[in-house]
């Protein structure tokens, strides 16, 4: 598996190769391109995930006994 | 009489009923046209015909013994190939688990079984539910029957495509951002993603515990309900399944829409980049139609698309990238390109992105719910923003950008149906989706059901499936 590209050249593909290297990972070099890409797109989606919001903004956390104790 | 393949279930129904037809015919009928069209569509990777053949003969043995199980007794349908079939090889497309033979059948399938329904065998679907067209699979990626160099959509895309090009009436899908609606509306017939929880995944392939809903695909707005009527309901070991009661959802199907309100959201297409002019012109025509049938459809304003589909797509890429991790670690090239690239992403997520797309799905669901739909029976948007694209313009090296019109209700859980809308000046479908309120499926099959016959648009079948195969 060829997994040793070039060295990055801009700051977003350094960013994601940190990001990678540090979840001991390696992109493919034939699938660089595309995951860089995507990994632009998602930088502007979490982009939007971080504005204010107040404490009523919880996730909802619903238990079922059944589910919990299936397999018991 | 119709051809065979052109019956609805209600109409296959009481032809079975009546002993005018057998499921051994309608099968063998069914069989027949997948020998005949199917090398050109792919909607198939397994045709499971001793099963069918069998499957068919119990049927109609029980039908003369007086045994009727139901709405879909000796009906042919097919699964995506995410749903575990006993026995019976479940890939997900996938190279990853290509020779994959589940012992136990998914959820789904059990109740089809125990339904007396016909399993014809497993569908195309983008590997894993995710990504797609992909051609670097053990499997091609099945085509659009409209016109066979287009996108069917995705992920179901075996299903829909299986239904447009009349193999069979009814097939089941998954839906985490729009799996189920998105290739329905691509090629041409109704979906349906219920409420979160109502149908369980049980044995169904997980993308995103979150956001993973299974439904049917079918020709009608009335076959989608017999269909569910089926698959719905509680199921104790799906963690995500509703203990919610499961109404007739045939008993007020032809009631109308007189009197009901529905919102419509036009800002969420129409200023959505690269909308086609078309769509906004039918979905314009559709809640005009509305109107005329004495309904009532007010513009509002929803929150912002662009939080919906960041909060959907941060929560599917995180789930997808714990459900994938080792493989994607350790058989990076196993997968088809564009699956890997879009499921490594969740590696460069935190902890802290998860968790603030979780608290903003919450304030999207409040919106909705206490916001809008709270004064309106349903909302009418569409349900993609385009015809099916060519296959060629698919870019070699990462996905198109589709902006789809479906995840919102993924994020939020709430019912959806997508139904032919009209056709493009290419002759291509277009779609529109009508959303409910939480667990209020009948009201949007309802609304589906009156809008698809004002607006006649179910006579009209891809020339394939007309021409092919009497």
């Amino acid at each position: 598996m060829d997994t040793e590209g070039p060295e990055a050249d801009t700051p977003l593909e350094r960013e994601l190769d940190l990001l990678m290297r540090r979840q001991g990972l390696q992109v493919p070099t034939a699938y660089k391109a595309g995951v860089l890409a995507g990994y632009e797109d998602l930088r502007r989606m979490t982009a939007h995930l971080r504005q204010p919001r107040d404490a009523e903004s919880e996730p909802a956390n619903v238990f079922q006994l059944d589910a919990l104790l299936r397999g018991r | 009489m119709k051809p065979l393949h052109e019956l609805s279930i209600a109409e296959a129904g009481a032809l079975l009923r009546s002993g005018q037809l057998s499921s051994g015919a309608l099968t063998e009928h069914a069989l027949a046209r997948i020998a005949s069209i199917d090398e050109q569509v792919r909607a198939f990777i397994l045709v499971t015909r001793e099963r069918a053949l069998e499957d068919a003969h119990r049927a109609d043995l029980e039908l003369r013994a007086g045994v009727d199980r139901g709405p879909l007794h000796g009906i042919p349908y097919a699964l995506k190939d995410i749903f575990d079939t006993a026995g019976i090889r479940t890939t997900c497309h996938s190279k990853l688990r290509q020779d994959h033979v589940p012992t136990e059948d998914a959820f789904v399938e059990g109740r089809l079984k125990a339904g007396g329904a016909v399993l014809l065998g497993k569908l195309a679907t983008h590997e894993f539910a995710l990504g797609g067209p992909s051609f670097d699979l053990p499997f091609p990626p099945a085509r659009n029957p409209w016109n066979l160099e287009h996108f069917t959509g995705g992920s179901s895309s075996g299903s829909a495509a299986a239904v447009a090009a009349g193999l069979l009436r009814f097939a089941m899908g998954s839906d985490t951002s729009g799996s189920i609606r998105g290739p329905a509306c691509f090629c041409g017939t109704v979906g349906f993603k219920p409420t979160y929880g109502r149908v369980s995944r049980r044995g169904t392939f997980p993308l995103s515990y979150a956001l993973d809903h299974c439904g049917p695909l079918t020709w009608t707005v009335e076959d989608a309900a017999l269909a569910l009527q089926v698959v719905a309901g509680h199921d104790a070991l799906d963690p995500g399944s509703a203990d919610v009661p499961v109404p007739d959802y045939t008993s007020n199907l032809h009631a109308g829409v007189h009197g009901l309100r529905f919102a419509y959201p036009r800002h969420h297409f129409a200023e959505a980049e690269g909308t086609s002019p078309e769509v906004i012109a039918a979905l314009d025509a559709a809640a005009r139609k509305l109107t005329e049938l004495g309904a009532t459809v007010e513009e509002v304003r929803l929150p912002d698309f662009r939080l919906f589909s960041a909060c959907g797509r941060v929560i599917m890429i995180a789930e997808g990238y714990a459900i994938h991790e080792r493989d994607l670690r350790e058989r990076p090239l196993d997968f088809a390109r564009y699956t890997y690239q879009r499921l490594i992403l969740g590696a460069t997520l935190s902890a802290a992105d998860l968790t603030q797309a979780f608290r903003l799905r919450r304030e999207l669901t409040v919106a909705l719910n206490a916001g809008v739909l709270k004064h309106h029976d349903a909302l009418l948007t569409a349900t993609g923003v385009g015809p099916a694209p060519h296959l060629d313009a698919f870019p070699a090296d990462w996905p198109l950008k589709m902006p789809m019109q479906t995840i919102p209700y993924n994020v939020t859980g709430n019912p959806a149906l997508t139904l032919p809308a009209g056709f493009s000046s290419t002759g291509l479908p277009l779609g529109l989706q009508f959303v409910g309120r939480i667990f209020d499926e009948p009201t949007v099959l309802r609304a589906g059901v009156a809008l698809e016959g004002a607006l006649g648009v179910r006579d009209r079948r891809p020339g394939l499936a007309r021409t092919a195969h009497a």
